[in-house]
């Protein structure tokens, strides 16, 4: 089995080393190393050394893909949702882009999906203190889009008196 | 001020929403990292998540505005909008003016649905982003008219996929020509009609589908396909469709349903929905017969899967399939006893001439699997001819289950043994109901008999299994659990 390493340099110039094979995970890496063969590590001057060390764990966990067996499948999987239970936001957000900057389908997905999770099922209000996003709004404004959206409601008021009644 | 509500009134920067930074153990920077997001990253996230769910997004911020119409595939279900459409929200008002009757919500967000969807089309139509997908589940009362609209909107934003699930209680829909127009970028098209429709509804399919010139895939579920010419012919020829589906489509109007696809791949026919609601409306009582006499006529020289199951059209006329190495054709019993005549043209071993069965048999020279079921359903007579194949030399695998034990059966499988020369594996499965009535000496003997001739043919590997099915109401269960898999 060959076990040619790869070394790779965060923006901060810490080098991590894997395995040959799980760094071809990473597309962007595999197309770098064919493409340039750099001796002194792959240059990876968008991840900084916090983010790329939570990336190697996850291209290393994932090098050998279990195909057929269930067992190691739900064990992987496990792994995953532990690998990003203790990621606060911040890296989170991080590990979406690198992913998408290195190019490794499965890290992104799985970042993905977790934010989508969080997010799954809460209003906007809700949404909005998650992540932090300002209601940029005036009062007006945000009347007019919220009027815009309920304008359906508005339509049939016999349905809305009823409605209201019957809840007092 | 319900203490629930007061906590989403609070300024967004206040530190008791920390718990709402489910996974952190550093302290958060404040920073909105989601709106930062590249737009490709957010159609990501926001594609595992329920429409209304993306849509309300409009109201995040002053960027989120326009971000849900940018989306390239877009869903909408009918059942979905319940919360979106403002019945509750996130302000304390619409708590209060949720409806509680049932009548008054259905009517209500069919209605806020209806505009949602217009008013997003509408913006989508002058967005100017092209659409990948639209999706749609839809179902109304009396009539479905603001969908033709909304589809006309997708069509002109180069949507590529279109599935459409719809129903009402009556009138009828006609899905609007312009998909299959020669210009129009629609590559793949779903259409069903729901499950639970009125018989008293209506969903037909225009005529300049059966020549679209851009379809890959088709697939039509309860469909009532269009008319025939003259002489009752319907003719398809989309010259690059790759695969089609027909599933319990309505088609007692016409003489012959004709798929002439020169480029058609995998071909799905199934006709096993038995009781599913009849188009004519002086055809409401009573079992319901789809097909009527209907010959089914093939022109599908480059098939390489074709499924077969359900009921039989009245004839069949296969032509060449010459590509075609994979073939599972299936009797549904429950089918038969629905349509009494039909049985006539599934006797296989009494009629030998006029069999439906036979002639696709024999049209398959070029098969690599076979699986015949059920064949103690097909009436049979000892003093009959027996059904012979013609070679089948490419043949690897042949399953035939729901076997009696009869001696006919016997010359059945010697005449395919015969002359699939280069069969390795034939798997054969014996029916031993009670309501058969064979009894347990002669399903040993038939066992006896049918290892005498397996021994004739030492290449091939001959398994013997038997099975119980039940009474015909669970015809269908048995024959889930006992049909073989298809295996290359």
């Amino acid at each position: 089995m060959s076990t040619k390493k790869i070394t790779l340099l965060s923006s901060d110039n810490e080098l991590f080393t894997v395995d040959e094979e799980a760094a071809n995970q990473s597309l962007t890496i595999k197309h770098l190393i064919e493409d340039t063969e750099p001796e002194n590590g792959v240059p990876l001057p968008q991840v900084h050394s916090k983010i790329l060390a939570k990336v190697t764990e996850y291209l290393i966990k994932h090098a050998n893909e279990p195909d057929n067996d269930a067992a190691a499948k739900e064990e992987l999987k496990n792994w995953d949702d532990k690998f990003l239970e203790k990621v606060n936001h911040e890296t989170l957000f991080d590990l979406i882009l690198a992913a998408n900057y290195l190019d490794i389908k499965g890290l992104l997905d799985l970042t993905c999906q977790t934010v989508a999770d969080l997010m799954n099922g809460m209003s906007v209000v809700e949404v909005r203190k998650l992540f932090n996003i300002v209601n940029d709004f005036t009062p007006e404004d945000e009347a007019e889009v919220r009027k815009r959206r309920k304008r359906g409601t508005k339509t049939i008021g016999p349905s809305n008196d009823q409605a209201n009644q019957s809840n007092h | 001020m319900d203490p629930f509500l007061e906590m989403f009134s609070s300024p967004p920067s206040s530190p008791s929403y920390d718990s709402y930074a489910l996974y952190h153990d550093l302290p958060s920077t404040g920073e909105d990292r989601l709106s930062d997001l590249p737009e490709t990253l957010l159609h990501q996230i926001f594609s595992t998540l329920p429409t209304n769910q993306v849509h309300q997004t409009c109201t995040l911020s002053r960027k989120w505005v326009h971000f849900s119409a940018s989306l390239p595939n877009v869903y909408f279900d009918v059942d979905d909008y319940e919360e979106d459409l403002g019945l509750y929200d996130d302000d304390e008002e619409n708590y209060s003016r949720r409806p509680t009757w049932d009548e008054d919500l259905k009517e209500l967000r069919f209605c806020c649905t209806s505009l949602y969807v217009n008013k997003y089309m509408n913006n989508r139509s002058l967005s100017g982003v092209d659409l990948e997908g639209f999706r749609l589940r839809w179902y109304a009362r009396v009539d479905c008219s603001p969908v033709k609209d909304w589809i006309v909107k997708a069509v002109a934003r180069n949507v590529r996929q279109l599935d459409i699930y719809l129903g009402a209680d009556r009138g009828m829909f006609t899905i609007p020509a312009v998909v299959f127009s020669p210009a129009s970028s629609v590559r793949a098209v779903k259409l069903e009609l729901r499950f639970e429709s009125s018989r008293k509804y209506c969903f037909h399919v225009p005529r300049l589908m059966l020549s679209a010139l851009n379809l890959k895939i088709l697939e039509l579920i309860r469909i009532k396909l269009p008319k025939g010419d003259s002489d009752g012919e319907l003719v398809f020829r989309c010259p690059i469709l790759e695969t089609l589906i027909l599933k319990n489509c309505y088609c007692k109007h016409l003489r012959i349903l004709n798929l002439s696809l020169n480029q058609l791949k995998k071909l799905e026919i199934d006709n096993s929905g038995n009781n599913q609601r009849p188009y004519d409306e002086d055809d409401l009582q009573g079992p319901y017969d789809r097909l009527g006499d209907c010959k089914l006529v093939l022109r599908t020289p480059n098939v390489s899967t074709f499924v077969y199951n359900g009921d039989m059209y009245k004839d069949f006329s296969l032509g060449n399939f010459v590509a075609l190495n994979d073939v599972d054709v299936t009797v549904h019993p429950p089918l038969v006893i629905a349509s009494p005549r039909r049985i006539l043209h599934l006797d296989l071993f009494s009629k030998v001439k006029n069999s439906n069965s036979l002639k696709l048999l024999k049209g398959l020279t070029s098969a690599k699997t076979l699986a015949i079921g059920e064949l103690e359903r097909w009436r049979k007579k000892k003093e009959e001819p027996v059904l012979t194949f013609r070679p089948l030399n490419h043949l690897k695998y042949a399953a035939i289950w729901g076997l009696e034990g009869d001696i006919v059966e016997l010359e059945f499988l010697r005449s395919l043994l015969k002359n699939a020369l280069n069969l390795e594996r034939l798997d054969v499965t014996v029916d031993e109901s009670e309501n058969y009535k064979m009894k347990k000496g002669d399903r040993l003997k038939f066992h006896t008999e049918l290892m005498e001739l397996s021994q004739q043919f030492p290449n091939v590997k001959v398994s013997f299994k038997s099975y119980k099915s039940y009474k015909s109401m669970f015809a269908p269960l048995s024959f889930i659990c006992f049909r073989p898999k298809l295996r290359l």
